[in-house]
């Protein structure tokens, strides 16, 4: 009975692990998402400042997604 | 030959250029071991931690090359060029997943090179070769466009000349690299690598601080790149460049970012920097520490804008860089920023042909030449075969034009991506069979090859229609345009899997499910 409910837990702690590894890339792929100029901020078009932006957020997500299932 | 020298400049140039030439030769020294031993000269041991890595992997991957020609397409094109920050940010994800598989497997098993870990799992000396052969043939020209990076810099302090005499400089940089290499094997790169990662930071930081200050700030250097962007469309109308992509462009943007993402830790020097890690763990926290190099490439890329806004004359884009640094800062910070290229030149050119030697010792000599070679054997030739691979690499400098290089750089991607399916689906299954994976790879070879062949040029996106013999005019009916080494491998996937469920393989496969799991993290 314990070791199942601990199994389908780490089970959805996989689940949740790939989607931290996964969105930060489907984000990037999505070009349409993010190819225009508006809005600007500081000066830097869209196009540019969500890219860089995205960088960082996609290493806190392997960061949040190697946290899970250890610990 | 000197009448145009920046003095300042190329003083603080050689340097640092020195310094870290007498680091290369200490670093034989360093972590101490038997150089005689093909683990320690090719691998360091295995034996970097965390940090070590993680200088070693940005120095190798974020070269010099880079450093030029990102900037030089956004500043020919604009936000075509950006598809390096996708690129880098769906890369480590992926990462993450299996290169603490890959590490696992080749720490169980003394695997240096993809080849070592091929055979071992397929136990098929053609597909060792085949990977083997991918791995030195892409490696080649990239090497030798470490050297356009490096020669553009050297060009840019003021160096003319004629002849034989144009190329002394990067002739004798290239004779210092190619001693320390052989001496120190992979310690060299990874100790000169703290040196230049720490300068490009620092080049990068000033360069984004100081010249939006010079140019009046970002909202300026923007206004200023699309107005020229439209200006070159309006007297070209069929060339595609602006700000954002053009809507021919968005195919080519994402499936070059995919297709780049999965050829990248193919090549041997990736390979090499990754398995000299000391530990899974090692790795796992690179893939979360390497995007800060990804965001500076970021910066980097948009170094073409602000070259555009400062209005630098350039002879080919290539020369953007250089010009800008040149325009923006003083004679001695010009010099300190063209070392920290001229470095990043440096650390991937040594672990490209260590990786190559790799390669060349392990999996073409050793099984087809002489089988039983000892570990010193091993490491005399490797020692060898790393002279060769740069003595090769000058003569495509010297000999060839350019545009040769960039074209087989082109295709080195094409073709490293095809040896993807027998590595990283090898990582989770053995249900793919040596042969069918030798299938595919030729039709993925040939493929992506005939694909990039226009006929006038190479070229390395491809409409999803094309003309076959006899058989007419294929469209995919997608509408769009792909790169040739993501439409290649798809085939090679294909094939691969149809020959597999018809050669169903009986070779020995020497690894156990066991041997991939992380240990650090069981």
């Amino acid at each position: 009975m314990l070791a199942a409910s601990g199994r389908r837990m780490r089970y959805h702690g996989g689940n949740v692990k790939l989607l931290l590894l996964l969105a930060p890339c489907v984000l990037a792929l999505w070009v349409p998402l993010y190819n225009s100029i508006l809005p600007v901020l500081f000066g830097i078009p869209f196009f540019y400042w969500f890219q860089l932006v995205l960088i960082p957020v996609s290493a806190l997500a392997i960061v949040a997604a190697d946290r899970i299932g250890r610990d | 030959m000197f009448d145009h020298l920046n003095v300042v400049a190329t003083s603080v140039f050689v340097f640092f250029f020195g310094l870290v030439s007498v680091l290369g030769f200490v670093a034989a020294r360093w972590k101490a071991a038997d150089l005689d031993h093909i683990d320690e000269w090719g691998l360091g041991g295995r034996r970097f931690g965390r940090w070590i890595t993680w200088f070693l992997l940005g120095g190798d991957l974020y070269t010099a090359y880079t450093v030029i020609a990102i900037p030089a397409v956004v500043f020919a094109i604009g936000a075509y060029g950006f598809f390096a920050v996708p690129y880098t940010i769906i890369i480590y994800p992926f990462l993450y997943l299996t290169l603490p598989r890959l590490w696992a497997v080749s720490e169980k098993h003394g695997y240096m090179t993809a080849g070592d870990f091929v055979l071992g799992r397929y136990g098929h000396k053609g597909l060792e070769l085949a990977v083997a052969l991918t791995g030195i043939l892409a490696t080649m020209p990239y090497i030798a466009l470490q050297l356009v990076g490096l020669e553009k810099v050297i060009l840019a302090l003021g160096f003319g000349g004629q002849g034989i005499m144009a190329h002394a400089p990067i002739t004798i940089a290239f004779v210092i690299l190619a001693l320390f290499t052989y001496k120190s094997g992979l310690r060299a790169p990874a100790m000169i690598a703290f040196v230049k990662d720490a300068m490009i930071y620092i080049f990068i930081i000033a360069a984004i601080v100081i010249i939006p200050y010079e140019l009046g700030g970002f909202g300026a250097i923007f206004d200023a790149a699309g107005r020229a962007f439209d200006a070159r469309v309006a007297a070209n109308p069929k060339l595609a460049a602006g700000l954002t992509l053009q809507p021919g462009q968005v195919g080519p943007y994402i499936t070059l970012a995919i297709g780049s993402a999965m050829a990248l830790f193919m090549y041997p020097h990736a390979l090499t920097g990754a398995l000299a890690a000391s530990s899974g763990r090692a790795i796992r926290f690179n893939t979360m520490t390497l995007p800060a190099y990804s965001f500076v490439l970021g910066l980097i890329a948009l170094l073409g804008l602000m070259a555009i806004a400062a209005g630098v004359k350039v002879e080919t884009p290539q020369d953007a860089v250089p010009q800008l640094v040149l325009w923006a800062f003083p004679s001695w910070f010009a010099g300190f920023c063209f070392a920290a290229i001229a470095l990043g030149a440096l650390v991937p050119a040594a672990v490209m042909s260590i990786g190559a030697a790799n390669t060349f010792t392990r999996n073409i000599w050793k099984p087809f030449i002489r089988p039983q070679m000892s570990p010193r054997e091993e490491s005399l030739l490797a020692k060898l075969a790393s002279l060769a691979v740069k003595i090769g690499a000058l003569a495509v400098i010297f000999f060839m034009p350019t545009r040769f290089a960039l074209d087989l750089q082109l295709l080195g991607g094409v073709w490293m991506v095809q040896i993807f399916p027998a590595i990283i689906f090898g990582l989770y299954t053995r249900w793919f069979s040596g042969w069918a994976l030798v299938i595919g790879w030729a039709a993925g070879m040939i493929v992506g090859t005939s694909l990039s062949w226009t006929g006038t040029a190479w070229v390395p996106v491809h409409a999803l229609k094309w003309d076959i013999p006899l058989v007419g005019n294929v469209d995919l009916g997608l509408g769009f345009a792909a790169y040739n080494g993501l439409t290649a491998v798809i085939v090679n996937v294909l094939l691969s899997a149809a020959f597999s469920l018809a050669l169903r393989s009986r070779a020995r496969d020497e690894t156990s499910p066991a041997d991939y799991q992380d240990r650090a993290l069981a």
